[in-house]
């Protein structure tokens, strides 16, 4: 690890400043969770962190006209303990469940989960099914953009190095969208071979509406718009579910590393969409 | 760049000028020489550094020391009762054989605090969840689960906690 200098800047304006003077030498930091084992194994040099740990509008979980804010610095230990999640946004308790250990839940952010731009981040397929918006501020304002819109690829994000992510909004899903989170990995809490998130909505075993997004078969988080098309409008079927199958295997576009081959993360993909849309349905053995 | 940081440190207020790019795990190790925290992997996939921050269980490795700025850390150190007696954690763990090379161990009783603080009386399930984040190549775990089962009644019994 280089020697960077670690700064705690005693509010969101002084961080922004500080981050937009040092340029690329400059990181914010959270948790320190990904940032932190990416320095001390020498995969990024930087020069300062700058940390967002103590600003406290970065925090917090509140209900607004509908909608559920999650502060970017909230930790997923918060996100665990939060009535607000709890009641309204259940399959992101799930995800944030078997994300990591103790440990790292107790420091690790939402917005460090966002911005470090892993296809496997176990946050990203909820969000993303949930339509979440994010809120940006850097040294020219304020803006929004979808989560959806929000990845270029692994570690790549639309944000830009001096901008901080204050936060995200859901829109609270209604009554009739279910939904469901699934995640493969080597053991429980690892980092994910496969995950996976659905909103699905039924009438009468009839898919009024679907979305389904898979991480770690791709770039970035993968909406399956395939799948979502063949379903829409569909009874669900035995039938039906084994061309999902199917066609989530084409689908996605995944790579060989250390944890799965491409095969059997095509496999897994397949196996994953299945029982997304069984448990969110409530159909099970089609 | 050097700055200084002050915290409590198993109970005492404590000041300490640290290079600002150290980790939290250093200045227990170098400045302060509480050597029970070890390192193992330094990159938060062991637990053998787990220290408690404000009663929660962090990686020593991956905290950045200034971030202790203000806050209460407890080390396997802090928790020696009078005239050096163990916790009875650490009694359970030694009564349950859940010992054996030890290196894993002052990590796992911290994360052990940690739970019972929060869930004084946790299921097997909550217990194997506590201590997920903590690797131990020697036990198989089992002896562990049992002494953190057995630490849950001690500490009814005791009211130190
Ligand atoms: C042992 C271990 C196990 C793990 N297991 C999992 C797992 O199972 N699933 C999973 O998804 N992840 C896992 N992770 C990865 C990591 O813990 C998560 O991605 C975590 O959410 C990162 O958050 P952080 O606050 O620690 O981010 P940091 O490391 O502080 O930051 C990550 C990146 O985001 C940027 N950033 C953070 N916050 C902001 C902000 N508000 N504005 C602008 N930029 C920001 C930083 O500059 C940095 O580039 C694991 C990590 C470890 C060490
Ligand atoms: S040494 Fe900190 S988690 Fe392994
Ligand atoms: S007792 Fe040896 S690592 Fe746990």
């Amino acid at each position: 690890m280089n020697r960077f200098d670690y700064i705690i800047p005693k509010d969101l304006e002084e961080a922004i400043s500080l981050v937009k003077g040092y340029g690329l030498e400059a990181r914010y930091v959270a948790g320190g969770t990904d940032l932190l084992v990416r320095l001390k194994q020498r995969a990024l040099r930087v020069n300062y962190l700058v940390s967002l740990r103590r600003i406290g509008e970065l925090k917090g979980i509140s209900r607004e006209n509908g909608s559920v804010r999650i502060g970017g610095m909230t930790t997923f230990r918060e996100i665990l303990r939060s009535e607000i999640v709890q009641s309204h946004l259940p399959v992101l308790i799930e995800a944030s469940k078997v994300l990591a250990n103790p440990q790292v839940r107790n420091v690790a952010t939402i917005s460090g989960n966002i911005c470090n731009a892993a296809p496997s981040a176990d946050s990203l397929p909820p969000l993303m099914v949930l339509g979440a918006t994010l809120t940006l501020r850097g040294p020219e304002g304020d803006r929004t953009i979808p989560l959806e819109d929000f990845f270029e690829g692994p570690g790549k994000t639309r944000k830009a190095n001096d901008e901080v992510l204050l936060g995200l909004s859901v829109r609270m899903p209604d009554q009739e969208t279910r939904f469901s989170f699934q995640k493969i990995g080597r053991v429980s809490q690892d980092i994910a071979i496969v995950n996976g998130a659905i909103a699905i909505s039924l009438e009468k075993e009839e898919v009024r509406s679907v979305r389904l997004v898979l991480g770690a078969v791709a770039p970035v988080p993968l909406r399956l718009r395939g799948v979502e098309e063949r379903l829409t409008g569909q009874r669900l079927t035995g039938h039906l579910l084994d061309e999902a199958q199917k066609m989530a295997e084409k689908e996605v576009q995944p790579i060989s590393d250390v944890r799965a081959s491409e095969e059997y993360r095509r496999h897994l993909s397949g196996v994953v969409v299945r029982r997304l849309i069984e448990k969110a349905s409530g159909i099970e053995d089609l | 760049m050097k700055r200084v940081v002050h915290f409590t440190l198993n109970g005492f207020e404590v000041e300490q000028e640290i290079e600002s790019h150290k980790m939290l795990l250093d200045l227990l190790r170098e400045k302060f020489e509480l050597t029970g925290t070890k390192e193992g992997c330094g990159q938060g996939e062991c637990g053998a550094c787990t220290v408690l921050v404000d009663g929660l269980a962090v990686n020593a490795c991956l905290f950045p020391a200034l971030e202790v700025e203000g806050r209460s850390v407890t080390t396997v150190e802090g928790l020696i009762g009078e005239g050096g007696r163990l916790h009875p954690i650490q009694e359970a763990f030694v009564e349950a054989g859940a010992v054996q090379c030890g290196f894993c161990m002052p990590g796992m009783v911290m994360s052990a605090k940690a739970l019972l603080d929060e869930t004084p009386n946790p299921t097997e399930e909550e217990i194997r969840r506590g201590i997920s984040g903590n690797l131990c190549r020697c036990t198989g775990y089992v002896q562990i689960v049992d002494a953190i089962k057995l630490a849950s009644q001690k500490l009814k019994g005791d009211g130190r906690g």
